[in-house]
């Protein structure tokens, strides 16, 4: 029931477009009832609704995101430029989200996942910042809408043979490998892995602050969210290719985190990073062992505060010097100090430095991979290297140096920036001793 | 969405009044009359809030000065009230309320995922096999006499894998 509630509230709240003080309250009033009151995890009386701690955790996020991506947007508001169209498209997609993440349904959580595409393409083609921004939001769109056309295939067979779209009816026989790619190839490219990874880049560079936050923070964790619903019934199709996905995951993985030490673009850089982190989380989700799951849980969690504070970090620079080049926005630390010490605890903890929940995620991926085969040992170890060394490179490159001539007039990070940033860095950190409790 | 548009602007104005409280930082000194000296006039002096009423504005030199030294926190350019009020919401709402008593209720709540009560039953259990000679762990999760596995005939064709 508290979920439908979360829901109905939700919609209630299109009716305080106008009034963002009044949103921002109820977005954040909500997610401490989330926090403190959601806690039971049993399954209501309807239901199409079920409750666990991996739905807790995603729901408490998208609200969190959702709350500070309104208030990255500001900018939106005060230009004009259609603020209230803005706020409805992310109040829709924290709708859609919270319904994606707390169904039992097969066939509404599939309506769920797809109908999040349109907000974040809306907003990638209405508020991106180049003429760029038209092709990217073609290649989200129909990179997923592609690759999860084969899930609802899936999920329609699943209903002709178990006359039921509950989570519980799905039953995969375990020589049916072409019905196990069907349903997990969307979940696959919405994370993204190495192969499918394209549109990611793309969409980032072009969406606004808000939509790559939103996108970095929680949807890409959708993708992970359905391998992890879905794993429990396609184990053993999953054993047949765990050699693969590890592999993919793996390569694919060290191959982003090299891309990153290429990229002259800031929101690039991050963006790619996100794919060597989601890439580890296919490795652990294909391990499929019981620590491996919870370190992929754990990161996911992680990089969602993680990416999406990056990701505001770049906003706020290019709002300043309206560029995003590294090459260009040189020598921070010498005019905006404090903001210094956010891209410091921001790429520390991208790198997955102590005491980050990030490093805890990592080292249970890094044990089970281990367990599983030596030679993942190189993999992940060189994973580890190039996370700190893009970290370090992009922190180095925009911090340290002699700042240029475009850089000179650079405002004070506001009481508002300082919010937002110390909104995702300290849940971040009380998430570590929530996330202990990951084996309950 | 023209009509959530139209609805949401209507009910702006009722809770514009929340925003906007009666009295900001109006303070007046005045002194009795002395009564061997000439009449003190008496003036208000007003805090730099009181610069934000629209309906006050004092035209002083000193509230002048009170309203440059504004600077933004962030939340809006020119509004300093919007500003200051929305400041106070956020800090209130999202550290006080979300951050601080929400790891308060997190941590110090109710046993709601029963982890304490699981790691003192298997104190408890520990302690119960040990008297009893038991091993701690036993590998059958189930007992061996308690499982009934079906006959050949009723498994058929259906596939196993160990």
């Amino acid at each position: 029931m508290l979920m439908l509630k979360f829901g109905l509230c939700c919609l209630g709240m299109m009716f305080l477009l106008k009034e963002w003080l009044l949103l921002i309250s109820v977005l954040t009033i909500l997610t401490f009832f989330c926090l403190t009151f959601m806690m039971n995890f049993d399954l209501g009386v309807i239901n199409l609704i079920q409750l666990d701690f991996l739905t807790y955790l995603l729901v408490s996020l998208s609200l969190w995101v959702t709350a500070l991506m309104i208030v990255m947007s500001f900018y939106i508001k005060h230009s004009k430029n259609y603020f209230e169209v803005f706020t409805s498209l992310s109040l829709a997609m924290l709708f859609f989200l919270v319904v994606s993440f707390s169904t039992s349904n097969l066939l509404m959580f599939y309506i769920m996942f797809e109908s999040t595409l349109i907000p974040i393409f809306l907003m990638v083609m209405g508020w991106g910042y180049q003429p760029e921004r038209v092709s990217a939001s073609f290649y989200l769109l129909f990179y997923t809408l592609t690759a999860s056309l084969p899930l609802l295939m899936g999920i329609l067979y699943i209903n002709s043979q178990q006359f039921s779209t509950d989570f519980s009816s799905l039953v995969v026989p375990n020589s049916d490998y072409l019905l196990f790619w069907m349903l997990i190839i969307a979940f696959l490219v919405k994370l993204p892995v190495y192969l499918g990874h394209l549109w990611l880049p793309k969409a980032h560079v072009e969406a606004p602050v808000a939509g790559s936050m939103i996108l970095a923070g929680v949807l890409l964790k959708l993708g992970g969210y359905g391998l992890i619903r879905f794993l429990p019934f396609v184990e053993n199709s999953l054993s047949e290719f765990s050699v693969l996905l590890v592999s993919i995951g793996c390569i694919g993985g060290v191959l982003a985190s090299i891309i990153c030490m290429r990229q002259t673009d800031c929101k690039s850089l991050v963006a790619y990073s996100s794919i060597a982190h989601m890439a580890l989380v296919v490795v652990g989700i294909s391990l499929n062992s019981f620590i491996s799951v919870a370190g992929a849980v754990i990161i996911m969690i992680a990089h969602g505060f993680c990416s999406s504070g990056l990701f505001s970090l770049v906003g706020m620079i290019y709002d300043r010097v309206s560029t995003r080049s590294i090459i260009l926005i040189r020598g921070i630390v010498s005019v905006g100090p404090s903001m210094t010490l956010w891209w410091f605890l921001f790429s520390i903890s991208n790198m997955a430095a102590p005491p980050t929940p990030s490093l805890m995620g990592e080292i249970y991926i890094f044990m089970s991979s281990l367990n599983w085969a030596g030679v993942l040992a190189v993999f992940v170890g060189t994973l580890s290297f190039f996370a700190g060394a893009y970290n370090l490179y992009l922190f180095v490159s925009t911090q340290h140096g002699t700042n240029l001539s475009g850089c000179k007039s650079f405002t004070e990070v506001s009481v508002r920036e300082h919010f937002v940033l110390i909104s995702h860095m300290l849940p971040f950190l009380l998430f570590l001793v929530l996330l202990t409790n990951i084996y309950s | 969405m023209a009509f959530i548009v139209r609805q949401s602007g209507r009910l702006v104005g009722t809770f514009n009044n929340y925003l906007q409280p009666a009295h900001i930082g109006k303070r007046c000194i005045s002194t009795s009359k002395k009564n061997d000296e000439t009449a003190v006039v008496t003036e208000k002096i007003p805090s730099h809030k009181a610069t934000q009423n629209s309906h006050d504005v004092n035209s002083t030199a000193a509230a002048t000065a009170a309203k440059k030294k504004w600077m933004s926190y962030g939340f809006h350019p020119t509004d300093q009230y919007e500003d200051v009020a929305s400041a106070h919401v956020f800090s209130f709402l999202g550290v006080t309320l979300c951050m601080v008593l929400g790891s308060l209720v997190y941590y110090y709540g109710p046993d709601r995922t029963l982890k304490d009560w699981a790691q003192r039953e298997a104190y408890l259990l520990v302690r119960e096999r040990e008297a009893n000679g038991l091993p701690l762990l036993d590998p059958n999760y189930v007992e061996e006499s308690k499982i009934v596995l079906p006959s050949e005939e009723e498994l058929g064709d259906f596939e196993i894998i160990i």
